[in-house]
């Protein structure tokens, strides 16, 4: 009886932790993206590439990669001052944007494809864009097809983090390692275990 | 495999322990010679007396210290290639996580860890509440312990700042802000702890400090401290009565909880691999993936998970120093528990009143968490104002919980 009094509480316990932990991510949204799966493939990643270095190199910079052909940062072509005056805004870093959102990069998609028509209440630039927490947007729109947005998105996903296809490898081979182990320890442990029964 | 107990026996005569002949034996024999090797090892591990009916609750010790091991080892790493200024330091994670072998793994190991740490600090900590551990003979204990999770909100708050995102900065900005709500020198004092009016250079390069000398040096000398004095006075244990350490009701240390805590041990770091390698961004906050800038607020500033209860806190009172008190006022009232709660009878979940009380603040803790995640406005402050009531009520009735409970026990008794 006390024995399962205590696995109850522990189990409070652990829902506890992760109910306090789940809490955190919950964020409000304009609009939830639409759960899109972000292409992986080379051509994709490759088009998507293209366009960031000239469309969007216009205004946003990738600082924390660089030019293979240079060796240079990516720098926007747009001066912060003239950003500043022009949009009220200086426009964010790209690099790590796939994963600086809570949407992550199906969001990307969603705002490339999100805007619409402003019935004129809207002062910025952008007008008006249904995933943008704000509403209404500085980015004008970069009138983007729907299949460049997907390839942007991929792009910029893997820019993100670039190490995804050896992070997951290496994260197969890390678990099926240590849930062997994990299992060869039970099995001791049980083994250990039932020398003290008596 | 040795026999059982036999560990403790040979602790106990005073025979050669090991074999002159053997090249293993002449080792150990060098060795303690001039060393109290073995016979510290049998002390402390695996001659140790430990109650044979330890539940899974006690293993969570150990657990931090293999957690430990990892934040300082994944730790060194990362500091042999991060850069503590202001301009270098979120390009020097980039660079971590893109060019170095390895280091988006290292960075990830670490991120994770932290939150593994705490989550296993929560359930030790609690399991401590749970079953009276912070009752006599364990005072010292429990003090120590405390001491040590207010070490682990440094380390915690001191290593968020590190990367330089968003997030880091401006948590910064709002938790040393609390310190201009002290009165007369509120404002020189935070002047004082940030090098600056406001986060800057001089905080990370001092956050760096505390972070990389400070906080490893005090776990180190902390840890040690609360191990010594566990086995001063030996493991409790579920029932809330001390074992005879003579008796067939202790059981040496190793094999049993080696063993034991080995395969738990595994198993966590199982899931900690999980979601690093898999989800590492799981525990993390998307703000701080964007560089801090000093002149764009975030729209909504929030803590780690860890700390959303005590964020709640804070801002239940809309007043600022009234809320800095309560902060402190959670954190310290910790202290206090074992003169708060005087009944003798350790094992919370036999005692009639506290079971329900502790019951209750575990819910109010889910509560406190959850309440932390939303802006303080409209229903969420009137809650958060609740669950603060609620998380003091629970620590300011145990002196009348326990007087009520000690009654009752005495009625019984007649």
């Amino acid at each position: 009886m006390t024995r399962l009094k205590g696995w109850l509480v522990g189990a409070v316990m652990v829902v506890a932790l992760f109910a306090a932990s789940s809490g955190a991510f919950a964020q409000e949204e304009a609009e939830a993206p639409p759960d899109i799966s972000v292409p992986t493939d080379k051509a994709s990643i490759d088009a998507g590439r293209q366009t960031v270095l000239s469309v969007c190199i216009n205004c946003h910079s990738l600082r924390y990669i660089r030019s293979p052909e240079t060796n240079r940062p990516y720098r926007s072509r747009l001066d912060d001052k003239a950003a500043q005056s022009a949009y009220g805004v200086v426009p964010p870093d790209l690099t790590m944007m796939a994963r600086a959102r809570p949407g992550g990069a199906p969001y990307i998609y969603a705002l490339l494809t999100g805007y619409e028509t402003d019935p004129g209440d809207c002062t910025t630039a952008g007008g008006r864009n249904r995933y943008f927490p704000a509403g209404c947007i500085a980015m004008p729109n970069p009138n983007l097809s729907e299949e460049q947005a997907l390839d942007v998105t991929a792009y910029l996903a893997q820019v993100a983090d670039p190490n995804k296809d050896i992070r997951i490898r290496t994260g197969i081979g890390v678990e099926i390692v240590t849930l062997l182990l994990t299992g060869l320890a039970y099995l001791v442990y049980r083994r250990v275990k039932k020398r003290y029964k008596h | 495999m040795d026999d059982l107990g036999s560990a403790q026996e040979r602790a106990h005569t005073g025979e050669p322990r090991f074999d002159p002949n053997r090249l293993r034996g002449r080792v150990y024999m060098w060795f303690d010679r001039q060393l109290p090797m073995t016979e510290f090892l049998d002390r402390h591990i695996t001659a140790y007396p430990t109650p044979r009916n330890l539940n899974y609750w006690w293993n969570f010790g150990s657990l931090l210290g293999f957690l430990l091991v990892l934040q300082i080892l994944t730790g060194f790493f990362l500091a042999t290639q991060y850069k503590g200024d202001p301009t270098l330091a979120f390009e020097s994670v980039q660079r971590i996580i893109r060019d170095v072998e390895w280091g988006w793994m290292i960075q990830a190991l670490h991120a994770t860890g932290s939150s593994f740490l705490f989550a296993a600090l929560y359930i030790h900590m609690l399991r401590g509440m749970a079953f009276g551990s912070y009752k006599e003979p364990r005072k010292l204990l429990w003090h120590l312990g405390v001491i040590m999770f207010l070490l682990m909100i440094l380390a915690a708050f001191s290593g968020y700042l590190l990367p330089w995102g968003q997030m880091s900065y401006w948590a910064a900005q709002v938790i040393t802000d609390i310190f201009t709500a002290i009165p007369l020198i509120g404002d020189e004092l935070t002047e004082w702890i940030r090098g600056g009016f406001v986060v800057g250079a001089p905080t990370l390069t001092r956050m760096v400090a505390i972070h990389f000398v400070l906080v490893p040096i005090g776990f180190a000398v902390l840890v040690l401290l609360h191990l010594a004095a566990l086995h001063r006075v030996g493991s409790g244990n579920p029932t809330g009565v001390d074992i005879d350490k003579k008796s067939d009701q202790a059981v040496t240390f190793h094999p049993l909880f080696t063993a034991k805590d080995a395969w738990f041990g595994l198993a966590v770091f199982a899931l900690l691999f999980a979601f690093a390698f898999f989800l590492p961004d799981f525990f993390l906050n998307p703000d701080n993936w964007i560089e801090a800038d000093p002149l764009r607020t975030p729209s909504e500033i929030e803590p780690e998970w860890y700390f959303l209860p005590f964020f709640t806190i804070l801002r239940a009172i809309p007043n600022k120093l009234l809320g800095v008190i309560a902060l402190l006022s959670s954190l310290s009232i910790l202290f206090f528990l074992p003169v708060l709660d005087r009944l003798r009878v350790r094992n919370g979940m036999r005692r009639p009143i506290f079971r329900w009380a502790f019951l209750i603040f575990l819910i109010d803790l889910i509560a406190l968490g959850w309440i932390g995640a939303h802006p303080p406005l409209g229903a969420y402050l009137v809650a958060g104002l609740i669950a603060t009531v609620i998380y003091f009520l629970f620590f300011l009735s145990l002196p009348l919980i326990s007087r009520v409970e000690s009654r009752m026990i005495q009625e019984d008794e007649r």
